[in-house]
């Protein structure tokens, strides 16, 4: 029992970590991003170039591979969805262009390393170490710890800092916030490589724990949005918690079940949020529809 | 010859799907992502009564529309409440659930290991075996599709969906009772997919969950989008122009695995291209943007 519970717990930390970056960007952009979940692939794939590939030591590989995911994160914006929204596009446009732009990376990075599963971990496996009769790899507890580090920083940045007040005034009402001069631009921007770095810190923990793959950023992607959804859309902490009852009711799912059935459980889920508290645990009423 | 027919067929399969997507996206306004689980659902209904209980093909194209009629309501009554994103973060959930179904349920769908043996169609007495006698069925098939689109969104029944696109809170105002519109749109949308899935079952002969995934339904929503949604011949042409171009990749003599990734990679940019250029279609009427 308690297995599962470290299982759910590390599960959870990855779904945090890229439901918030999502979260995030999806407020202060307006529109659902699928290209999110490239960007975990991204600096999976560039942590396998750098660590396995080039061999470089490892602070120098996660970093660069970070650094991967947030130009990405950039260049995406700056060539895509930036001029797409000087076209006066709605939400459902930017929705598709970004369907659009997650199948053209993916199929690129397929292209440059192959489909076939790449692993960045080299040398003997580590058995992992006991604590309280639950086995845990060094890997897993490093990457638990970065996640809990990630969301209470993020924490702090919105909650206290000035350019986080800034992001939150902008996510509230950007027109509003553009008159009383908050600088528009570098919100975007900070989100964006924010966002951008909390993914890219999933795709280094999956790629080291479970190897890359062009699609791997998919399915995390997916549960990292219903981690964000069950969370709500006004706290980091909100979506942490999200993320944890998720992956708890997704280990439990599957361990009744059969671990083959713990997406049907997490969307299953999903579903009944969204029938019944679309705005999540913690968060207030949605925004007001427009249609 | 074969070849060409084979192509065709495929291009008449995916004009079913592509034309029964655009009543939801389209005429409707709703984007939805799960298409691909219920053209898997009509597959493996019309091939499970085919192969288990000796069902014809008819009776199987019927049960798998009943059910995908049927499964629709599931999604839709919950779902069509929500508006924009959230709709389609509730179609995607449904349509990874349907696949997990798919893969997972071994003693029912035989998950990965897919359902081979599934007979040719025969009606009252026609033996469709050869590709030629394939396509006219299929073809048959996309008439009915495209008959049943086009007399649903020129009556007023349709004229009642296009007011919910552009503006639901004035049609509500009229008096329409929207819900039941939209819910109707989406449960005939989903039965014309099954039909494509019916068909596609008996064509192939053997289905696995790998043709219904989100990438299926993906490209799916390309057709419609690139070939231009809301329109008598978008989605036709949407279809017939992602089916033949890898077809036409692989005749210039590109490697058949450099060639997947090539089609892919050419439809999402097309996507992200008409997004920015010409976001209703090639010969759409309705543009998402404006």
């Amino acid at each position: 029992m308690l297995q599962i519970l470290a299982n759910s717990l590390l599960a959870a930390s990855i779904y945090a970590l890229v439901g918030l970056g999502f979260g995030l960007a999806y407020q202060v952009t307006g529109f659902l991003n699928f290209a999110h979940g490239i960007l975990i692939t991204t600096a999976a794939y560039g942590l396998y170039l750098f660590r396995g590939v080039l061999g470089l030591p490892w602070p120098i590989s996660l970093a660069l591979a970070l650094m991967c995911s947030i130009t990405v994160s950039l260049l995406l914006y700056a060539c895509v969805f930036g001029p797409l929204r000087r076209f006066a596009s709605t939400p459902l446009t930017m929705l598709l262009a970004s369907l659009g732009t997650y199948v053209v990376v993916q199929n690129v990075l397929s292209l440059v390393f192959g489909d076939r599963i790449q692993t960045v971990q080299t040398g003997p496996v580590l058995e992992g170490v006991g604590l309280f009769g639950v086995r845990l790899t060094l890997v897993q507890m490093l990457t638990a710890l970065s996640a809990i580090v990630c969301v209470a920083l993020l924490h702090l940045m919105l909650q206290q800092s000035r350019i986080g007040r800034m992001i939150r005034a902008f996510a509230d009402n950007p027109e509003y916030a553009a008159i009383v001069g908050i600088p528009g631009r570098r919100v975007l921007l900070v989100v964006l490589a924010v966002s951008g770095g909390l993914a890219g810190v999933a795709g280094v923990a999956l790629a080291v724990d479970t190897g890359v793959t062009p699609g791997m950023g998919m399915h995390p992607f997916m549960i990292g949005v219903v981690a964000a959804v069950l969370g709500g859309n006004r706290s980091a902490w909100g979506v942490a918690l999200g993320a944890v009852l998720l992956s708890l009711a997704q280990n439990y799912g599957g361990w009744m079940f059969g671990s083959q059935w713990q997406d049907a459980v997490a969307f299953s889920i999903l579903l009944l949020f969204l029938l019944l508290r679309p705005q999540g645990f913690l968060g207030r009423a949605a925004h007001k529809v427009t249609v | 010859m074969e070849y060409l027919t084979h192509i065709m067929i495929l291009a008449m399969i995916y004009a079913i799907l592509a034309i029964s997507l655009d009543l939801l996206v389209g005429r409707t306004g709703f984007l939805s992502i799960a298409h691909a689980a219920f053209y898997g659902l009509g597959a493996y209904t019309s091939a499970l009564l085919a192969v288990k209980c000796g069902a014809g093909f008819l009776v199987g194209v019927l049960a798998g529309m009943g059910f995908a009629c049927v499964v629709s309501f599931v999604v839709s009554l919950p779902s069509l409440r929500l508006h924009d994103d959230y709709f389609v973060i509730a179609t995607f959930g449904f349509q990874m659930i349907l696949f997990s179904i798919f893969n997972n349920w071994m003693n029912l769908t035989r998950g990965p290991l897919g359902i081979p043996g599934i007979p040719h169609p025969a009606i009252f007495g026609w033996q469709v075996n050869s590709h030629w006698d394939f396509l006219l069925l299929a073809g048959i098939f996309a008439a009915f599709a495209y008959f049943v689109v086009h007399r649903i969104s020129s009556s007023p029944f349709g004229r009642v969906l296009h007011a919910i696109r552009e503006d639901e809170v004035f049609a509500k105002a009229l008096g329409k009772n929207t819900l039941r519109f939209k819910v109707t749109a989406f449960a005939v949308s989903a039965a014309l997919a099954a039909t494509a899935g019916s068909l596609y079952a008996h064509y192939i002969s053997y289905i696995d969950p790998t043709s219904f995934t989100v990438m299926e339904s993906i490209l799916v929503i390309s057709m419609v989008i690139i070939g231009g949604a809301d329109s008598a011949w978008g989605p036709l042409i949407g279809a017939v122009v992602l089916v033949a171009l890898p077809e036409a990749l692989r005749l210039v003599g590109m490697p058949s695995s450099v060639a997947a990734n090539l089609r892919q990679i050419f439809y999402g940019a097309l996507l992200v291209v008409m997004m920015m250029f010409r976001s209703r279609g090639l010969v759409g009427r309705y543009s998402f943007g404006r």
